[in-house]
């Protein structure tokens, strides 16, 4: 690899020797300490690579053998050089071209802003402008910090301000404040209870002391995390603190109940329909209705159409005796609403079991549901705790 | 040296050829081309003619004692 990097750099020959006694030549070759590679033999020729500095010595010993040697190519970087170097224009462009590169390389030319949204960009353009930050400044000349510190004084949006000279990039990052941020400020003393009963899941206490441990059973009002710290200490208890909670809601629907009921008038409607599709609409006699069995007399023999027919049945609003199945749908419903209505969203529902039951005046659907919810709230810390 | 327990490839003027699957062979201590064909390279050595048989083989690096030939390598004889 070295090897080939230095041929690389010093330039070699790519050379073919044709002639006689080619492989005495190639010993005489090797045994003067000259570097040959890449032979490879083509009939009565030999193709092979040597340095610049061996090819004239290659030269001089093949002039005692019957053989002509020819240059089939040049490579390596003294070679190129060898080329520019009677190209002068080429090489004042290439000199003239390094130097505005060197000279470019010591301004900064993109500035780079980033993170903007509410604060505008062009303000923090024109901060950066003030400080003599342009495309075309002087690298040397920018002090990154005194930079960010203007930035960030700039706006009372700018939470954090950074700048990072890369290259010929100035990356200016910009964190903005966000708005809404809660930030907490010790209130009056007081105590966590527990808003319903059930069974703790967790209990984390942020300030105060905790009363219960999980797998406990509470009461509603149950005192969970206590202000006082005893001593005569108090503090506002705050935490969270969840537990399983029993839930239970029952929706009762009497049998009685506003149906639509059918009057007795019947109507038979036809309508045409081709491969499955109506082409022809039967228009229903009734605003309220309920159709029989489809009758369809097809002629597939003739055409692909089918003649459908059906009874149709007027239907009107009544109170009247609602069937068992229609009562279960009504009370579901109602008692799921109730579910929804009253269960805490943050709620997490663990098992849900439904009833129905049955008398002489209704239906009664019956939802028990365990649900895993933060039953803390904040009360006043208890008058006998805070005497002690 | 085999007298002395060592073993033979230790002498330097013992020609050694390694077989680098078909693709490759690099021979030690040879004292020089005797013929080269794409079809076969000739050596000699201390103990005699060595070819090396293979197809479209080329010479990858030469000097007085070592030569690497790359190629589709056959095989290799003693003359």
């Amino acid at each position: 690899m070295a090897a080939n990097i230095w041929n690389s750099l010093a330039g070699y020959v790519i050379i073919n020797i044709e002639g006689a006694y080619l492989e005495r030549l190639i010993n005489h070759i090797t045994n003067s300490g000259i570097e040959i590679w890449s032979l490879k033999r083509q009939g009565g020729s030999i193709r092979l690579s040597v340095g610049i500095g061996g090819f004239y010595r290659l030269r001089t010993i093949a002039r005692e053998y019957p053989c002509r040697i020819r240059i089939l190519e040049k490579h390596g970087l003294t070679v190129a050089l060898c080329h520019m170097g009677r190209r002068y224009v080429m090489a004042f462009g290439w000199i003239a071209a390094l130097g505005v590169l060197l000279i470019a390389s010591r301004f900064v030319w993109i500035i780079d802003i980033e993170g903007c949204s509410a604060v505008e960009e062009a303000g923090v353009q024109r901060v950066l402008a003030a400080k003599g930050v342009s495309p075309g400044a002087r690298r040397g000349s920018l002090d990154t910090a005194a930079i960010a510190d203007a930035v960030m004084a700039s706006d009372g949006r700018i939470a954090w301000a950074g700048a990072q000279l890369t290259g010929v990039v100035l990356q200016v990052s910009v964190k903005e404040a966000q708005e809404g941020t809660h930030i907490y400020t010790q209130g009056e003393p007081c105590s966590i209870f527990a808003s319903q009963s059930g069974v703790i899941t967790s209990i984390t206490a942020l300030s105060g002391h905790p009363k219960v441990n999980v797998g406990d059973a509470v009461q509603a009002g149950d005192e969970l995390i206590s202000g006082s710290l005893g001593s005569g200490i108090f503090t506002e208890a705050r935490g969270t603190v969840t537990a399983e909670v029993l839930h239970r809601y029952a929706y009762c629907a009497p049998w009685e109940q506003e149906l639509l009921l059918p009057t007795g008038a019947k109507q038979k409607g036809m309508w045409i329909e081709l491969k499955g599709k109506t082409i022809l609409p039967c228009i229903p006699p009734y605003d309220k209705y309920q159709t029989g069995e489809t009758v369809r007399h097809t002629f597939t023999s003739v055409l692909p159409i089918t003649m459908c027919s059906a009874e149709y049945m007027e239907l009107k609003e009544g109170r009247g005796l609602a069937s068992a199945t229609k009562l279960m749908e009504i009370t579901r419903a109602g008692a799921e609403a109730q579910m929804y209505e009253q269960l805490p969203p943050e709620a997490t529902i663990i098992s849900k079991t439904t009833d129905f039951s049955t008398d002489d005046t209704g239906m009664t659907c019956t939802i028990q549901l365990i649900a895993e919810q933060n039953i803390a709230v904040i009360g006043e810390i208890l008058p006998d705790v805070q005497q002690q | 040296m085999e007298a002395v327990g060592l073993p033979i490839e230790t002498e330097s003027s013992v020609l050694k050829i390694t077989l680098l699957g078909h693709r490759r062979a690099l021979i030690e201590n040879h004292k020089g081309v005797y013929a080269y064909t794409e079809k076969g390279i000739t050596l000699t050595g201390s103990e005699g003619l060595v070819s090396v048989y293979g197809n479209d083989l080329e010479i990858k690096e030469l000097d007085t004692e070592r030569m690497l030939v790359d190629g589709y390598i056959t095989g290799a004889t003693y003359e």
